[in-house]
């Protein structure tokens, strides 16, 4: 097995004065599929083309299969790039644009020379080898119909096969891909997820995945690298990254719609609480009084009000507005308290739906305080548990 | 090329019914009719002194004076100025001396600026924002003030009264490296990155994938500088005094002051005949002109 690891230690990049990466490391395991995810102007475009060698980074080092590539030009590097608008050379035919790698890693400079080159010894029995290469990539990705076609006369899907096809032909140590979903439409980006996922396994290469999409995220990675503000803020699974964010920015950027942040409060004994109601939730040693709880749209019931419910610790809220997905709902609530006005999303199964759907109609919310993160002010993770049973449980 | 014509015809038709059966649209074709009139006015004020000379050129000496703007033609002097014009001076040496010139300086301009202006458009390094300030600067300069260092220059090495004497100080293009910088700077970094990438040397980025993309702006720059240096009397006569070397405007000076003098009609049979490659090249370079000079190149 060919070691394909990529490993970045202490990435530094500033453009002018304005720092894009700070301090970056990152191992990633020969094989694996990691996404980079993150708003936009956060750095991993970046991140990617310095690992690619089209950018040099300001201090710190790339190691590409162990080895340290700082010095190598990009083509050295043995990494192939995707890139959102493809890239595709657009007065050379699909089967030029596939060829090119080849052309370029395999033949010299005077045996590429156009014309001239074809008396240049060797250079026939080369192109001849280069040729089937290409009809096998063409034929692997379903676009052998299309060699001798410009991409200007391409779809924006056949596009991005031929884009693949071009990565694919020179067998790279790794593949980059920035943000290879973003030009399609959205029938066509969940099919081509489907295939990228698939196309993974079959070469058993590396993959590096640059989004802003936390979808793509989610469903096609093995880890999610979540980027925020140059820094990598947290490194994990996608179940990690959605069940155990370290970082309020992760929580909000990671799940649609966004989680519910809301403001809680704690008292001397590190007991919680939110909108003045009292949780089954204590923090871990902290002096921290005020935080923010968040907490995921599935992880809220919703029901229709009752008085007596308040009691059990149901939080009171007006239904502004629900959409049906049809395999779930979305109700979007209006809180008001002493501290402002608060609106947050729960979804749920249609079985629960039972009377709620009234705009402006009351509605009790309850919390499942297992499944709730505790932010500090500064957005840092607070490590607690819920006590006893859940409200949730209790009021069923 | 009948096609084009046709369908353009056609649409035109098209137009017209149009205008005919909707409500607004008498007054749409007479905006339309105001229009085409003025264009045509500028047209023909443009291109007056051109017919001029062509009507100069098929008349008799003695109808030129009198009735310059009649159109009766004497075909038989017209024939016999255009011969003339060939017998009198070396004109197809003069034609000769212009080709050369005119591709040499051509062929200099566009590798020396394209070289520049793809490293001020796509390669980052020190000290690019003020080369091209100088580039810009130098655009500002008009071309009479290095004449006389030039002149000296080349006299001292004997190099006066050469094709390289007629070239050499239009080598250097500001002009060429500011429209081609401009131009290039619209082609897609991601591609560039790509080429990178899978190996292709900046040359090679060059000549494979920036220059293909580049036709208009260069079909533009070249009808430009083919122009300029067929028609430039002002470096020739400084720097050529045998006949050998003259180019076509400096041969119709020679001409002017030798025997016919006074042959308007030849003359301008002469002038014609120094005009027509520059018009036959613009009507084969116009689309690609058009689109170099309007930069639409990408998207």
């Amino acid at each position: 097995m060919i070691d394909s690891t990529i490993s970045l230690s202490k990435i530094v990049k500033k453009f002018d004065a304005t720092p894009v990466l700070r301090n970056v490391d990152l191992n990633i395991e020969s094989g694996e599929f990691l996404t980079l995810v993150g708003p936009s102007g956060c750095g991993k475009s970046t991140l990617l083309r310095i690992i690619a060698g089209l950018e040099m980074q300001d201090t710190g080092s790339v190691f590409i299969g162990g080895r340290s590539v700082d010095h190598l030009r990009p083509k050295q590097r043995d990494v192939a790039m995707v890139f959102q608008s493809y890239a595709l050379y657009p007065h050379m035919t699909v089967a030029e644009n596939i060829t090119m790698p080849l052309l370029m890693q395999r033949m010299s400079f005077a045996q590429r020379f156009p014309v001239m080159g074809r008396w240049v010894p060797g250079s026939q029995h080369i192109q001849k080898n280069i040729r089937k290469e290409v009809e096998t990539v063409a034929e692997h990705l379903h676009i052998e119909k299309l060699l001798e076609r410009k991409p200007g006369q391409l779809s924006g899907g056949q596009r991005q096969r031929v884009a693949l096809g071009r990565a694919m032909v020179r067998r790279p140590l790794a593949f980059l891909m920035d943000e290879p979903l973003s030009n399609l439409d959205a029938r066509l980006r969940v099919k081509m997820r489907t295939e990228l996922a698939e196309l993974h396994q079959r070469l058993g290469t590396t993959f590096i995945y640059v989004t802003h999409d936390q979808v793509e995220a989610m469903t096609m990675s093995k880890r999610i690298a979540v980027m925020m503000d140059g820094e990598i803020v947290q490194l994990g699974t996608p179940d990690e990254v959605y069940n155990d964010p370290q970082d309020i920015r992760v929580a909000q950027f990671i799940g649609s719609p966004p989680i519910n942040i809301l403001p809680g409060e704690v008292n001397s004994a590190g007991n919680l609480s939110l909108f003045g109601v009292e949780c089954r939730y204590r923090i871990n040693g902290s002096n921290q009084k005020n935080v923010k709880i968040g907490v995921r749209p599935e992880d809220l019931q919703i029901s229709e009000f009752k008085v007596g419910l308040i009691e059990r610790g149901g939080l009171r809220g007006w239904l502004r507005r629900l959409e049906n997905l049809g395999n779930e709902y979305i109700a979007h609530i209006d809180m008001d308290c002493d501290d402002g006005h608060w609106q947050i999303a729960v979804r749920f199964p249609p079985e629960e739906l039972n009377g709620i759907g009234q705009p402006g109609a009351a509605v009790n919310i309850f919390l499942n305080e297992a499944k709730i993160f505790v932010f500090s002010e500064t957005g840092d993770r607070l490590s607690g548990e819920a006590m006893l049973q859940s409200a949730v449980e209790k009021a069923s | 090329m009948a096609t084009p014509f046709r369908s353009s015809n056609a649409d035109s038709d098209v137009l017209l019914n149009k205008a005919k059966t909707t409500p607004a649209g008498g007054a749409r074709l007479f905006k339309r009719i105001g229009a085409h009139t003025a264009l045509l006015i500028m047209a023909a004020i443009v291109l007056l002194p051109f017919i001029w000379m062509l009507m100069t050129s098929l008349k008799d000496p003695t109808e030129i004076f009198d009735t310059p703007f009649s159109l009766r033609f004497d075909w038989e002097k017209g024939v016999e100025n255009y011969i003339g014009a060939f017998n009198a001076v070396p004109m197809i040496t003069f034609m000769i001396n212009g080709t050369v010139v005119v591709l040499g300086i051509l062929m200099v301009q566009l590798v020396t600026s394209i070289g520049a202006a793809y490293a001020l458009a796509k390669i980052e390094f020190r000290g690019k924002s003020i080369l091209f300030a100088f580039v810009v600067f130098a655009l500002c300069i008009p071309v009479q003030v290095p004449a006389l260092p030039l002149y000296l220059g080349l006299a001292n090495l004997g190099l006066l009264n050469t094709y390289f004497a007629l070239m050499f100080p239009w080598f250097l293009s500001a002009f060429a490296i500011f429209l081609f910088r401009q131009f290039f700077k619209s082609f897609p970094d991601e591609i560039i990155s790509a080429a990178r990438l899978d190996g292709f040397t900046e040359f090679e980025i060059v000549t494979r994938l920036v220059l293909p993309s580049a036709k208009p702006a260069i079909a533009a720059f070249s009808i430009f500088s083919i122009t300029a240096h067929w028609n430039d009397l002002y470096w020739p006569l400084i720097v050529i005094n045998t006949v050998d070397y003259m180019t076509p405007p400096l041969g119709m000076m020679y001409f002017r002051d030798a025997e016919a003098g006074t042959n308007y009609g030849m003359l301008m049979a002469a002038a014609a005949i120094i005009t027509t490659p520059l018009l036959l090249m613009f009507l084969f370079a116009q689309r690609q002109f058009i689109q170099g000079i309007t930069m639409t190149g990408f998207k």
